[in-house]
C-alpha cells in the first residue's frame, strides 16, 4: 500500500493532535498517531512501510499481535474513510 | 419601515389586502430592531417585500415582485426571521465570524457569552432563561469583530411554540417577553461556551474545558462560511484562545445554566479580560 496527502482546506495541530478540515467540509480530530501519520504524507506518494517506521520511532513498536505496519496501514485507511488520504492497494 | 439586522439596514414594504396588519406585525416582533429615524437619503443595504394578500388571483399576480408572499401571516411571520438573518449573514460574511449561537452580555461590564450549539439545544429557551438578568444579544446568530471582540447584537424576535402541537412558531419580540435589553453598552466576547443539552442529564450542570483541537468541530460547524475565511481553524482557535478556550456545559434544565454564565462572566470580567 502507498499513500498521499489529499488537499484540505485547513489544519491546526496543538499538542500532537490535530484537527484536519477535509474539501468535504467536515472537521476531524486525529488521535497523535493518525497526526505524525498525516504529517509524514505530503503530496507524493509514500510507501505505507515508510509511514510505518516514522510511527515505530516516534511511539515503538506496537505490543498488539498484528504488526506496525498493518496498524499504520488500518490507520492509512480510516484516514482515507475521512478524505484525508489517497491510498493505492499494491 | 426599516429594520437592522447585524448592523446591516433592511427596508421592509409591506404589500397586498393584509399589507396594514402585516406591517403591524412586523414592527411589533421585531421592536428591537427597528431603526426609528432613517436619515433622509440612506440607502437601505437591503430592501424585502413581503405579500399578505387573501385574494389567490392577485396573490398569483403580485407574488414576483416580492421575497415572500403568502395568504396566512403567522407562516409569513415565520419565514421572515429565517430569510432577514440569511441576507444579514450573508451581507457580513467578509468582516464577522458568525456562530449558531446565543449570546448575552452583562450589560455593567460589557462582557459577553456566546453559547453555540445546533438547532434542537435549546438557544431560544436558554435566551429566555438568561436574559432576565443578562442582556440579550442573540438567540441565533453572535456576530463577532475579530480585531476587537466586539459582539455586535442582533435582539431578533424569539421563534416560541405557544401551543403544544402547533405547527408554526410564534415570532415574539424580546421586549414582550421582558428579556433585558443590550442598551448602550458594547459587548465584548468573553467566553465561547458550546451547548450539550442532554434531557435526561442528572445532577448539575457538567461544566468543562475543552481543549481547542476538540472544540474545533463543533466550533466549525456552527460558524458561517468558514470555507471562505481562510485558514478557518487557525482564525477560530486564536478567537478562542483569547477568552481562555471552550467550555462545554452538559446540561438539562436551561435555568440551571444561570449561575454558570453568569460566573464565566464574572471570572472573565475579575480577571480584566
Amino acid at each position: 500500500m502507498r499513500a498521499r496527502r489529499r488537499a484540505v482546506v485547513d489544519v491546526y495541530v496543538e499538542e500532537g493532535r490535530a484537527a484536519v478540515y477535509s474539501e468535504q467540509g467536515m472537521v476531524v480530530v486525529l488521535s497523535e498517531l493518525a497526526t505524525l501519520a498525516w504529517t509524514v504524507l505530503g503530496d507524493d506518494w509514500l510507501p505505507a512501510d515508510s509511514v510505518s517506521q516514522a510511527l515505530v520511532e516516534e511511539f515503538g513498536t506496537p505490543a498488539a499481535e498484528d504488526g506496525a505496519l498493518a496498524l499504520t496501514e488500518q490507520a492509512l485507511r480510516t484516514l482515507a474513510e475521512h478524505a484525508l488520504v489517497e491510498l493505492e492497494e499494491a | 419601515m426599516r429594520l437592522e439586522a447585524l448592523e446591516v439596514a433592511f427596508d421592509v414594504i409591506c404589500a397586498g389586502s393584509g399589507a396594514e396588519v402585516l406591517a403591524d406585525a412586523v414592527e411589533e416582533a421585531w421592536d428591537t430592531c427597528l431603526v426609528g429615524a432613517v436619515e433622509p437619503g440612506a440607502e437601505p443595504d437591503e430592501t424585502v417585500t413581503l405579500l399578505l394578500e387573501d385574494d389567490h388571483e392577485r396573490l398569483a399576480l403580485l407574488a414576483e415582485d416580492s421575497q415572500l408572499f403568502g395568504s396566512d401571516l403567522p407562516t409569513l411571520m415565520d419565514r421572515l426571521s429565517p430569510m432577514i438573518t440569511r441576507l444579514a449573514v450573508t451581507s457580513r460574511r467578509d468582516d464577522l465570524v458568525m456562530v449558531h449561537a446565543c449570546a448575552v452580555g452583562d450589560p455593567e461590564t460589557g462582557a459577553a457569552a456566546v453559547l453555540f450549539g445546533p438547532s434542537g439545544t435549546g438557544k431560544t429557551t436558554l435566551a429566555r432563561a438568561l436574559c432576565a438578568d443578562l442582556a440579550y444579544l442573540s438567540d441565533e446568530t453572535a456576530a463577532i469583530v475579530e480585531d476587537d471582540l466586539r459582539v455586535v447584537p442582533y435582539p431578533k424576535p424569539l421563534s416560541i411554540i405557544v401551543s403544544p402541537g402547533d405547527e408554526l412558531k410564534e415570532q415574539v419580540s424580546p421586549t414582550r417577553l421582558g428579556l433585558r435589553a443590550a442598551g448602550g453598552t458594547t459587548y465584548r466576547l468573553r467566553a465561547l461556551v458550546q451547548l450539550c443539552r442532554e434531557p435526561d442529564h442528572e445532577g448539575g450542570v457538567a461544566l468543562e474545558q475543552l481543549s481547542v483541537v476538540d472544540a474545533l468541530p463543533e466550533l466549525v460547524s456552527q460558524t458561517s462560511y468558514t470555507r471562505q475565511m481562510g485558514r478557518p481553524l487557525h482564525r477560530l482557535a486564536a478567537l478562542a484562545g483569547r477568552v481562555g478556550g471552550v467550555h462545554r456545559v452538559t446540561y438539562a434544565e436551561a435555568a440551571a445554566l444561570r449561575p454558570v454564565v453568569r460566573g464565566l462572566l464574572d471570572e472573565a470580567s475579575g480577571s480584566g479580560g
